[in-house]
């Protein structure tokens, strides 16, 4: 009967059972608590060394040098202390630290303390800011409460800003404004109509207007159209980018309409740009419903950025590679592109001649003339030896020679300085000898 | 048979066996390290008033959380385990596209980086959008605390890639508060393409206001002790650190091309930190060629403020000009010209301030006189129309014209309308004339 199967079953799963127990509990008692608190104590607060340092700020709320040492106290501790610290200790922490020789030290304690007591009692830290003597602490109090400032209280920092004295100081009250009207753009709108700014132009609609089109394109446009002080090139130009990243067929259609309108084109040629990079059939399509004029100068604003040396500040992939701008280029219409390519083809061949010769090499004939007149009318004479060698390529012989004598003429002012200037270009003396026969008299071409 | 069941029956023991023991192991763990959290918590906290039970993660979607009140949205984030916060990181990126979102992914990532910047950085860079990832980290990197500075530049780093303008932004940071650490990252990631250089100047001047010897040593170690830009940044840190060795140092090497800069630099701060020592450095300069260059270094490109706009006394023009012209004109000479440009004080204010020069100097101060800045013609030209003094008007007037941006044409349609004689329009008309010729001639 023992032997029986179910009697076997039976067995197996009372001792599986047993096992279960059993290994729990060991499992649990396993665990040793000493080092397992140690462990989790250093998650949290980094060591009971940490927690003698809270202790010492705890017990020493308004000790000389105790809020010193604040940089290196973890958040979790830092706030139960400025929790339960009162006003005037908040404050009198922050006069403290104003006090610290200047240096690292004092900012890492400045920085440390505004970025915790901003999410603890931002009262406190905007009136440890009004009271603030040293005015290099406030600026950098001001920089690291807002970079840590919860979402809930721009309301109240750009009040601050507005209200602090030496206003002249810096630019933080747009920064304010941008993260502000990322999360309630109308409420900003409300703001700046309350508290207008005595400057040729306010930078904060600026910022406003870079995000509340993400959001609510409607009402942004309605409150910018409202009033024509707030239509600048600047305010456009975030107006119409920030619209086209959530409507791009909104944005053209808009930008269209508006072609013409005064302050309008840096609006275009930014839309064109940012289209350009993300999304080529949008650029395509905004092209070609353009008024020419407006089309060819954003098409110029292209082949500029594309060359340009952009310093600081410039988000990754901002500038395409040349070969795909190019590309982008003349799959339009020879119009749109036959003044600036050679803008870009003169940067291309500067920086990597072999990539951009072979990109004019694999045009189309007609194109390829264009393309190279282009560079020709644009270039430099450091670029003459290019010049040479793509401009006599030129298959139209007429405009070749045209061409090339108004780069020649180009080198100076009076014909005769220019003449001369050609002796000293590094190129052939036939090819000196051709620049100085096909040279027009006046710098126009004839 | 019988022996391959029994095999099979202690093989299935074992697995019951070890399941429940690490089952066991991880539950005791847990309830540990909930109870040491509990006992961290300091009983002077209010934070200890409120009721865990409102706030526990366990009962909470990451948009509950975030509807919190500050201190219990802290507690309930503070309390919740590592899976929690990746849960609600996890529903926070499933949140529709909107403010609301960037509220809540802004107001979650400020907050935990702020005391678990691991898990921080471990679910920033597990978030798939491309857009939201941003915003965390951009949320995160500007809340981190010193002591995740590295953690942030190791993230921005992994997750964009060298070229990052976060990263750049990170380092930025970091070296003003702790640049030997910002040294040692760049040490430990090192840019094959060496796009560094830029952020070399500044590391190497907070390096050396830290520890000179450390930034003279990290210099030395990768090639940079003679690139001019970085002695200039080394001279400026070691003037923070030891203002009294950097001037004596500047001063022993006043010959040595590659200090002109310093020289400079150090005048400057001297002048802010202390007028009486700033004295006795430029009459320290072996000539006046050499101090005349001092001072263009010093202050030529120092932007200036009115003291109501900056709170700054020693910046404002007037200030400075107090200063530069207790030296002799052969100190300053050209100087005065920016200070008076960039004075957004009205005309006459600065005018007063020439008239009661002493007569030894006043003739070359007027001579540096300059219309201020963006201000109409006729409005900066009528107040020096009206100086009594006839010699030091007309000094003002040629200094005037001399100095202008625009062309004098736009000094003779102000000139049309200002009301004065025709005689003294055409004694003015004449200051022009001369003005153009030497012009013309130079």
């Amino acid at each position: 009967m023992l032997t029986g199967p179910r009697i076997q079953v039976a067995i197996l799963g009372l001792l599986a059972a047993g096992f279960a127990v059993g290994g729990f509990q060991a499992g649990r008692h396993s665990v040793n608590a000493a080092a397992l608190s140690k462990q989790t104590g250093e998650t949290l607060v980094d060591s009971a060394n940490l927690s003698r340092r809270y202790r010492v700020l705890a017990e020493n709320p308004l000790g000389q040098g105790s809020v010193r040492e604040i940089a290196t106290v973890p958040f979790s501790e830092l706030y139960d202390v400025l929790r339960s610290a009162s006003r005037e200790q908040l404050l009198a922490w922050a006069r403290d630290l104003e006090r610290m020789p200047r240096g690292p030290r004092q900012r890492a304690a400045v920085t440390a303390y505004y970025k915790s007591l901003i999410q603890v009692d931002h009262r406190a830290a905007i009136e440890a800011l009004f009271r603030a003597e040293n005015l290099n602490m406030r600026d950098l109090a001001i920089d690291a409460l807002l970079k840590a400032a919860p979402e809930s209280i721009w309301g109240d920092l750009a009040e601050m800003m507005v209200r602090l004295p030496y206003q002249g100081r810096g630019a933080y009250r747009e920064d304010v404004i941008w993260n502000w009207s990322r999360v309630d753009p109308e409420a900003v709108s409300k703001f700046i109509e309350s508290h207008p700014v005595n400057q040729e132009e306010d930078r904060r609609l600026f910022s406003l207007l870079c995000n509340w089109p993400n959001i609510d394109p409607a009402a942004a446009r309605e409150w910018l159209e409202a009033d024509p002080a707030r239509q600048t090139k600047d305010t456009f130009r975030a107006f119409v980018t920030s619209w086209a990243e959530v409507d791009p067929a909104a944005a053209i259609n808009y930008a269209v309409a508006n072609a013409t309108r005064p302050n309008f084109q840096e609006a275009i040629n930014d839309l064109v740009y940012q289209f350009m990079r993300l999304s080529k059939d949008d650029a395509t399509k905004l092209m070609l419903v353009l008024p020419a004029e407006q089309a060819k100068a954003a098409m110029g604003n292209v082949a500029h950025l594309t060359g340009a040396v952009l310093v600081g500040g410039v988000p990754e992939g901002y500038q395409r590679p040349f070969d795909e701008v190019a590309r982008w280029m003349v799959s339009l219409p020879v119009e749109f592109w036959s003044e600036s390519i050679g803008d870009l083809g003169q940067e291309w061949l500067k920086r990597d001649a072999t990539a951009a010769t072979g990109w004019f090499n694999q045009l189309s004939p007609e194109r390829r003339d264009v393309a190279i007149v282009s560079f020709c009318r644009v270039a430099e004479s450091e670029s003459v030896e290019q010049v040479m060698t793509l401009g006599s390529t030129i298959k139209d012989r007429s405009l070749r020679n045209k061409v090339l004598g108004e780069f020649g003429r180009r080198l100076r002012t009076e014909r005769n300085e220019a003449m001369k200037a050609i002796s000293d270009l590094p190129i052939s003396e036939d090819q000196k000898a051709y620049l100085r026969t096909v040279m027009p008299e006046d710098s126009s071409g004839h | 048979m019988a022996t391959r069941s029994r095999l099979l029956a202690g093989i299935a023991l074992l697995v019951v066996t070890l399941t429940a023991f690490f089952t066991g192991r991880t539950v005791e763990e847990r309830a540990l390290a909930a109870k040491a959290r509990g006992d961290m918590r300091p009983s002077t906290s209010p934070s200890s008033a409120i009721n865990p039970g409102a706030t526990s993660y366990r009962q909470l979607a990451a948009l509950d959380l975030l509807k919190l009140p500050f201190p219990e949205f802290y507690e309930a984030l503070r309390a919740a385990p590592g899976e929690a916060r990746k849960k609600w990181a996890g529903e926070l990126e499933t949140m529709p596209d909107g403010p609301r979102r960037i509220a809540a992914v802004s107001a979650f990532y400020k907050l935990l980086v702020q005391f678990d910047p691991i898990t921080a950085s471990r679910t920033i860079s597990e978030i798939k959008d491309k857009r939201l990832q941003y915003l965390a980290l951009e949320c995160a990197v500007d809340a981190a605390p010193g002591f995740a500075m590295r953690t942030m530049a190791e993230l921005c780093l992994s997750v964009q890639g060298r070229s990052s303008g976060m990263l750049w932004h990170v380092r930025g940071e970091w070296m003003f508060i702790d640049a030997p650490a910002v040294a040692q990252f760049i040490d430990d990631h090192p840019d094959p393409d060496g796009h560094e250089s830029l952020l070399s100047r500044d590391l190497i001047e907070e390096l050396a206001s830290f520890d000179p010897k450390a930034a003279k040593e990290w210099m030395e170690k990768r090639g940079e002790s003679d690139v001019p830009e970085y002695r200039r940044a080394f001279m400026e840190g070691w003037y923070e650190n030891d203002r009294a060795a950097a001037v004596s140092y500047v001063l022993g090497h006043v010959d040595d091309p590659a200090m002109k800069d310093s020289i400079g630099d150090m005048l400057r701060g001297l002048y802010f930190d202390s007028k009486e020592e700033a004295g006795k450095f430029i009459e320290a300069l072996p000539d006046d060629a050499t101090r005349h260059a001092a001072f263009k270094a010093a202050f030529e490109n120092l932007i200036l403020g009115e003291e109501e706009e900056t709170g700054e006394p020693k910046s404002t023009p007037r200030a400075l000009g107090d200063w530069l012209t207790k030296f002799p004109p052969a100190y300053w000479e050209g100087m005065l010209t920016e200070i008076f440009k960039w004075s957004r004080k009205p005309p006459e204010a600065m005018l007063a301030w020439i008239e009661q020069q002493p007569l030894a100097i006043r003739e070359a101060v007027a001579a540096e006189y300059t219309p201020p800045f963006q201000k109409k013609t006729a409005d900066v030209l009528m107040p020096v129309l009206q100086v009594p003094d006839p010699l030091l008007r007309d000094q003002l007037l040629r200094a005037f014209f001399k100095h202008m941006d625009t062309v004098p044409d736009e000094a003779r349609a102000a000139l049309a309308t200002a009301p004065i004689s025709a005689e003294q329009k055409n004694h003015v008309l004449q200051i022009i004339a001369a003005v153009e010729t030497e012009r013309d001639q130079d």
